[in-house]
């Protein structure tokens, strides 16, 4: 038999989900302004890099929109401090997961001791503003990333880089990428999708741990977590999970591809689990 | 509306912040509560609101067990701590969005609960632009919008005038001949006195004592059934 009772709900966690996105980023839209500046500002520099390696080689053709997206979140290679180089800092990939959980900061938080209180008291289910939470999470991250990838897209405007192709001699000079890689479209799920999944783990991640944690401890964990990821080349620090340049694909004894988004999606559910249970039974007390 | 508080008790960390509280609320009665900072008054509201969850002992609201039978009131308005809204919208807007979660209301009621307040339910201020005591006055149109069963406030005089006290007075008259229970805190005492059918006096999580504004009552603990 229907539950009359599902319509309502289905409604009420609609609501939850709408506000939670007004309030948490259009609300906050001058928040997320950063990310397309630094990306835009990234892709004039890589693709002015990649031109010149392009001619340098006689590589021929001219870069693509792909090939900027390919050099802005391929990561970086492991860190061996006995070669001698210097450590040179993912900019761009520490900048999107760090600033990613800027955003996330505390918002749960001051939400469940302002506005989402008064909701909660309304709505009546714990669960229905958890729920609310990890879906705007969710949203925000894909925000981020459109806004990131619209960034590029008007740099590659104004330098007339559309073409969606990638130049695989390019990243094979460039980054040692195998021509293997571009084969079948492999590298849109390498560079896209597993950042954009990882990014979601962490934030998930760090939602949960606010329970427990202060908002700004919660954020020097998981920022504490990039940076170990960025120094190790191990399958149990995450940020190698976003890597193209630290896959298996791309890397003998890399990051196995299956490894890296079974833990992202395990992360995402347990976190989500975790944090349903907690706050099933928390005490919501005063800030 | 009938609530039993019976022998409830709550410790965080290691300290007792509610103290074996027995207590029987009825309908159509104010109750005040009074004592220093920190010895509970706001704890209490958040048990009533099934905020928080006991350590031992219940909560029953018209036969039903907080945390057992519900998670929440069933009908509950509140004001606990300082009201906090979304800072782009207006008033009207703010409000808006909160009865739709439960769709009990339509647009002319949360303009007269606004208007109720001593507010403009037409101004398009956001708010942001809000003095306190503006703000005040939403938070506790916020919590009575929708009539409740049970209201809650806490310290509801803050940053009000002499004209917004005197509004409260009557909205609290108003919920007395509705039949709810309405819990309020107010570090006033002679206001506390006279919005007040009973006041409760609580000192360490314990209920000490029970005043009404003629006299005061022996410190007698009455038990629910």
């Amino acid at each position: 038999m229907d539950n009359p009772q599902t319509p309502r709900r289905a409604r009420q966690l609609a609501l939850q989900i709408r506000y939670d996105c007004s309030s948490g980023i259009l609300h906050v839209w001058y928040k997320l302004l950063p990310v397309p500046v630094v990306f835009l500002l990234a892709a004039a520099l890589f693709y002015q890099q990649a031109d010149h390696f392009l001619r340098l080689w006689e590589i021929g053709g001219r870069v693509s929109l792909a090939d900027l997206v390919i050099l802005l979140f391929q990561g970086m290679p492991p860190f061996d401090p006995s070669t001698g180089d210097r450590f040179e800092i993912p900019a761009t990939w520490l900048f999107v997961n760090l600033y990613t959980a800027f955003l996330i900061g505390g918002y749960t938080q001051n939400d469940l001791h302002g506005c989402g209180q008064m909701l909660l008291l309304r709505s009546k289910r714990r669960g229905q503003w958890w729920l609310g939470k990890c879906v705007w999470a969710a949203a925000l991250v894909l925000s981020v990333y459109l806004l990131a990838y619209g960034g590029v897209l008007l740099a590659g405007l104004a330098a007339g880089a559309l073409s969606p192709a990638p130049t695989p001699a390019l990243h094979v000079q460039m980054s040692s990428i195998g021509e293997e890689v571009f084969e079948g479209g492999r590298w849109v799920f390498l560079v896209m999708v597993m950042p954009f999944l990882t990014s979601l783990a962490l934030s998930l991640l760090q939602m949960t741990l606010s329970f427990f944690l202060k908002p700004s401890f919660s954020f020097i964990g998981i920022a504490s977590l990039l940076v170990v990821s960025a120094f190790f080349l191990s399958p149990a620090c995450p940020g190698n999970y976003s890597m193209l340049l630290r896959s298996e694909a791309v890397l003998a004894g890399g990051i196995p591809l299956w490894w890296g988004a079974a833990a992202d999606l395990l992360m995402i559910a347990a976190s989500a689990a975790v944090g349903y249970r907690y706050f099933r039974h928390c005490d919501i007390l005063h800030k | 509306m009938l609530i039993e508080i019976n022998d409830y008790t709550k410790t965080i960390h290691g300290a007792t912040v509610l103290d074996q509280i027995s207590l029987r609320m009825e309908g159509g009665k104010v109750y005040g509560l009074k004592g220093p900072n920190g010895c509970g008054k706001t704890m209490l509201m958040r048990a009533v609101c099934g905020l928080i969850t006991p350590t031992s002992g219940s909560v029953v609201i018209n036969g039903e067990t907080l945390g057992k039978d519900i998670s929440f009131p069933r009908s509950v308005g509140a004001l606990l701590e300082n009201p906090a809204f979304i800072s782009n919208y207006s008033g009207f807007q703010n409000l808006k969005l909160m009865a739709s979660i439960q769709d009990l209301i339509d647009d002319q009621t949360i303009e007269d609960a606004i208007a109720g307040v001593g507010l403009d339910p037409h101004d398009r201020k956001k708010y942001r632009k809000y003095s306190l005591g503006m703000k005040q006055r939403l938070g506790i149109a916020n919590a009575i919008m929708e009539n409740p069963e049970l209201l809650i406030l806490d310290e509801p005089l803050n940053a009000l005038d002499k004209k917004g006290v005197a509004l409260v007075h009557q909205i609290l008259d108003h919920f007395r001949a509705q039949g709810a229970v309405v819990i309020l805190a107010c570090h006033d005492p002679l206001e506390l006195a006279s919005l007040s059918d009973e006041i409760l006096l609580i000192e360490n999580g314990r209920v000490i004592g029970r005043e009404t504004p003629d006299h005061t009552l022996p410190a007698v603990m009455e038990e629910a059934p």
